[in-house]
């Protein structure tokens, strides 16, 4: 099972649970990704391709009911 | 040039000189008379005006010093030389005979009970107290045996009883015992000397006209605080050589032209009065000069309790009835059980010695003192040669601790160009390895800490019911668990992949313990705490029955959380090497000269037209250095200019300064608050005390981290602050101060990396879903929130940790819903299981 999150390049990368077969149609779903405005890493493992993808959000929108403390 | 420093005197000031090079990349040879190093730092109770305890505070900094590959202390040895020119002196010492090996030493005390020769008065407690020829000259490192000449019978007649070999040659496994050992002389070449030889009480003949040395029960301030350290004669008790315990206390604060000598009496009083609150106590003095408002403050303090002042210009002594004093003022009269007289100081012997080695000029008290130093307080008459602490006048540890952090960044600024040529690395590190599913084995060692713990706790008791916990495969009683002796020791065998200490504050030997573990061979993150001094005898100091199953209950809460607790390994973040010294005022000029002279990048950042624009300033020796600052190429100085927002951490700041002509980023590894007597201007520019999450007090100064030690550290780390930002002080102050805070710098930006704890936050992303409700608390700022997508075209959220930034808070823990971010070291699960061991099940 490969890791839900990566480091790479000094940032954290979530995988979509893809495992793509071939490297073609990996790189076909980042260039759909990135269209999105995600940053896109592909990773090699154990003949299966990965993508792992990454978005900062900046407008933070908080669920209803306030802080849990 | 050569890139290591001499340090003669291996008192607070001297320590601390070493500690200071030694993080900034020199090599440190450290030079002690005596045979164990502290110099009175080691041998008091509590410190003015912080009544913080001495050796809690000092012992860490001894062992820290005497674990690093770096430092040579060469203990029990007489400067007797020192050639040369600045950049390359040569320093011979004469190391004198120990009888003893130190190497083959193990400090196992075999031959202390087979040596025939007893009843010893013991130096270290100025005669009070026993010991055998063979001893420990004091409980601090280097804690080795060594033979005293003048009383050992072997050494005088050439045999010890009957026995043709001596029994402590018998007893001795490691066959460390010499003795034709010889003094052995011993040259250092070295690029700079401080001279930090402390001093002594003066013990003139004007203390015998108050009967010191004829009547009993009249003891020098030194002296009585033997009696009220924990680790002295009597164990933490006051008595007099009769056995009695007085309760009837004078002190006598002779003519003294410092304030440390009235500061002396006031703590060791309110020590008195913590002890035996029915004491009667009576402080007479000549005169007083408190120059310092904390001082002034604990004074107050003081005289709220019941401890009561008499200021009197003479008073007459006489012997009273069964040993008691009788002590005559003002036509009135006081009889005390003990009367503790508090001399002016005098520089150590050595110091005399050694000046008229080296030929140093000296003051009028003999002292290495400002008056003949030329311009500067720190420097002596020769060149590379500094001073530091009560060497240069009588102070108290706080300034010794500044003064010696400012001899330390002169000898940088002189060496700077050989920083780092003569160090070696660390020592590779055998680590055993330990996996998360291996059954737990846990080393438990108990620690008396003098009477500290083992004064209250039924110790026997609280082994036993230790051993019946757990995973527990061995309980161990240490003397004292910081010297570290017992733990490398027994972790060596690689029996034990958890530690459990009873012990102390991990506030203040945490890092110490850490060492001790990893030199043993254990990650030192398998290690657990138990606080059994702070949270245990000393606030339940009058019931040993309840105190004692409290400890129970702590020791087997940190066996439950031992249990758990994994293997971690430290974070590296690189540093940029550069500093941003806030205010041109004379301590922030001072800071950013020596910073400049050492080689390193400073912004000088001033909101004035003029650098340090005060009418001080006309101080030649300001001048001088106003000079100096404008020719030097490592110091950019910026007028006319604030600093906006900063944001970072240590190591990796990022300020905003805005100049007349515009806003400019800067990135620093460091920053100095040297802002002087100012109020907090907000603008919107940006706020930076907020950004650094600094804090003033009352009157507007800024105040910084507790403890006597850290007077010139803020809690932000690779934040400092000196001279008039953090309490109102004169030129020469300030300048000390500003020098004194370039070493803290340096000890930061000098480096090419810094090693952070891996105590930071975690994100369980199979948990984590993203709700946000962590970042807004974050003080550091460190989490972001991320999206990210789903093969089925599904965005999802989670958050992501910058570990450079993490201070391991724990406050994103405390708000998570989903139990999705933790502290490493930290995680939910160690705490519900030691509440759970609270009731009862470990």
């Amino acid at each position: 099972m490969p890791h839900i999150a990566e480091q790479i390049d000094g940032k954290k990368f979530m995988w979509d649970k893809g495992n793509y077969s071939n490297e073609a149609v990996a790189k076909e779903k980042m260039a759909k990704y990135e269209k999105d405005g995600f940053e896109t890493k592909l990773v090699k493992e154990e003949g299966k391709f990965l993508v792992y993808t990454r978005r900062i959000v900046t407008e933070i929108v908080l669920e209803e009911g306030g802080q849990p403390l | 040039m050569k890139g290591s420093v001499l340090i003669i005197g291996a008192g607070p000031a001297g320590m601390r000189a070493s500690a200071e090079l030694l993080n900034q990349g020199f090599k440190v040879i450290l030079v002690e008379e005596k045979p164990t190093i502290g110099g009175k730092m080691a041998q008091i109770d509590k410190m003015f005006p912080t009544n913080e305890c001495s050796t809690c505070t000092i012992l860490p900094r001894m062992l820290e010093l005497t674990n690093n590959p770096n430092m040579t202390i060469v203990a029990f040895a007489e400067t007797i030389s020192i050639e040369g020119k600045a950049g390359d002196f040569k320093v011979k010492v004469i190391k004198k005979p120990r009888y003893v090996d130190p190497m083959k030493c193990t400090a196992c005390t075999d031959c202390f009970p087979v040596c025939p020769v007893g009843g010893i008065p013991m130096e270290f407690n100025f005669g009070r107290g026993v010991s055998k020829a063979i001893s420990f000259y004091s409980p601090f490192p280097p804690r080795k045996a060594l033979i005293n000449p003048e009383v050992c019978t072997y050494i005088l007649e050439g045999k010890c009883g009957e026995k043709e070999i001596p029994p402590c040659v018998e007893a001795c496994e490691p066959e460390a015992i010499v003795f034709d050992q010889k003094p052995v002389e011993a040259e250092f070449n070295v690029g700079a000397v401080i001279l930090a030889t402390g001093l002594d009480e003066m013990k003139t003949e004007a203390l015998e006209e108050y009967g010191y040395g004829k009547f009993s029960n009249i003891l020098t301030a030194l002296e009585y605080e033997r009696l009220l350290s924990g680790l002295g004669p009597t164990g933490g008790i006051v008595k007099r050589d009769d056995k009695k315990e007085p309760q009837a206390i004078a002190w006598y604060v002779l003519n003294n032209p410092s304030a440390v000598g009235f500061m002396t009496a006031v703590a060791e009083a309110m020590g008195t009065i913590e002890r035996n609150p029915d004491a009667s106590i009576s402080i007479f003095y000549e005169n007083l000069h408190l120059n310092r408002e904390d001082y002034n403050d604990f004074y107050s303090k003081a005289k709220e309790s019941k401890i009561k002042f008499i200021n009197a210009d003479c008073i007459t002594v006489a012997e009273g009835k069964d040993g008691n004093v009788d002590i005559s003022y003002d036509k009135e009269s006081f009889n005390a059980e003990m009367l503790v007289l508090v001399p002016p100081y005098a520089p150590n012997k050595s110091t005399l010695k050694l000046a008229e080695k080296i030929g140093l000029e000296l003051d009028q008290w003999g002292f290495f003192g400002k008056k003949t130093a030329g311009f500067h307080p720190i420097h002596t008459s020769k060149e590379g040669i500094f001073v530091c602490g009560s060497a240069q006048e009588p102070r108290g540890i706080d300034d010794a601790i500044i003064q010696a952090c400012s001899a330390a960044s002169q000898a940088a600024a002189l060496l700077g160009s050989s920083r780092g040529k003569e160090i070696v690395a660390p020592p590779k590190k055998d680590i055993l390895p330990v996996n998360p599913e291996d059954e737990p084995a846990i080393l438990a060692i108990i620690c008396r800490c003098g009477i500290n713990i083992a004064g209250l706790l039924d110790m026997d008791e609280l082994i036993e019911y230790t051993k019946s916990l757990p995973h527990v495969k061995h309980v161990e009683l240490t003397p004292f668990g910081c010297d570290g002796v017992k733990i490398r020791e027994l972790l060596k065998t690689k029996d034990f992949n958890r530690l459990v200490l009873g012990a102390c504050s991990p506030k203040t030997h945490e890092d110490l313990f850490f060492l001790h573990t990893e030199m043993g061979g254990l990650n030192p993150y398998l290690m657990e705490i138990v606080n059994l001094r702070n949270q245990c005898t000393w606030v339940h100091s009058t019931d040993k029955k309840k105190a004692t199953e409290k400890a129970k209950t702590l020791m087997r809460m940190g066996i439950s959380r031992a249990i758990l607790l994994e293997s971690l390994n430290d974070i590296h973040v690189p540093v940029t090497p550069a500093c941003l010294v806030i205010g041109g005022t004379p301590s922030g000029i001072a800071c950013a000269l020596k910073l400049g002279q050492a080689g390193l990048n400073v912004y000088l950042v001033e909101k004035e037209a003029d650098l340090g624009e005060i009418k001080e300033n006309k101080n030649k020796l300001m001048e001088k250095m106003r000079e100096e600052l404008n020719k030097n190429e490592k110091v950019k100085v910026f007028t006319e200019t604030k600093v906006g927002r900063v944001e970072g951490f240590v190591g990796n700041f990022r300020a905003e300064i805005v100049k007349p002509n515009g806003k400019e980023n800067i990135d620093i590894g460091s920053i100095v608050v040297a802002t002087g007597i100012d109020i907090r201007a907000v603008s919107d520019d940006g706020d930076f005390e907020k950004d650094l999450l600094l804090q003033r007090d009352e009157k507007n100064f800024f105040v910084g981290m507790l403890g006597i030690l850290n007077p010139l550290d803020f809690n932000t780390d690779g934040v400092f602050k000196c001279g008039s930002a953090r309490k109102a002080m004169g030129l020469p102050d300030a300048i000390i101060d500003g020098e004194g805070t370039a070493s803290r710098v340096a000890g930061v930006i000098s480096k090419k990396e810094l090693v952070k704890s891996p105590a930071i936050s975690f994100v369980v992303d199979e948990k984590c879903d993203g709700c946000a409700y962590c970042i807004e608390p974050c003080t550091a700022q460190a989490i972001t929130l991320i999206e990210y997508m789903q093969e089925d075209g599904s965005i999802k959220k989670t958050v992501e940790v910058n570990e450079a930034i993490c201070r391991g808070c724990g406050v994103c823990m405390a708000t998570c819903p989903k139990k999705g971010i933790f502290v490493r070291h930290f995680k939910p699960e160690y705490f519900e299981e030691m509440i759970k061991s609270v009731g009862g099940g470990a």
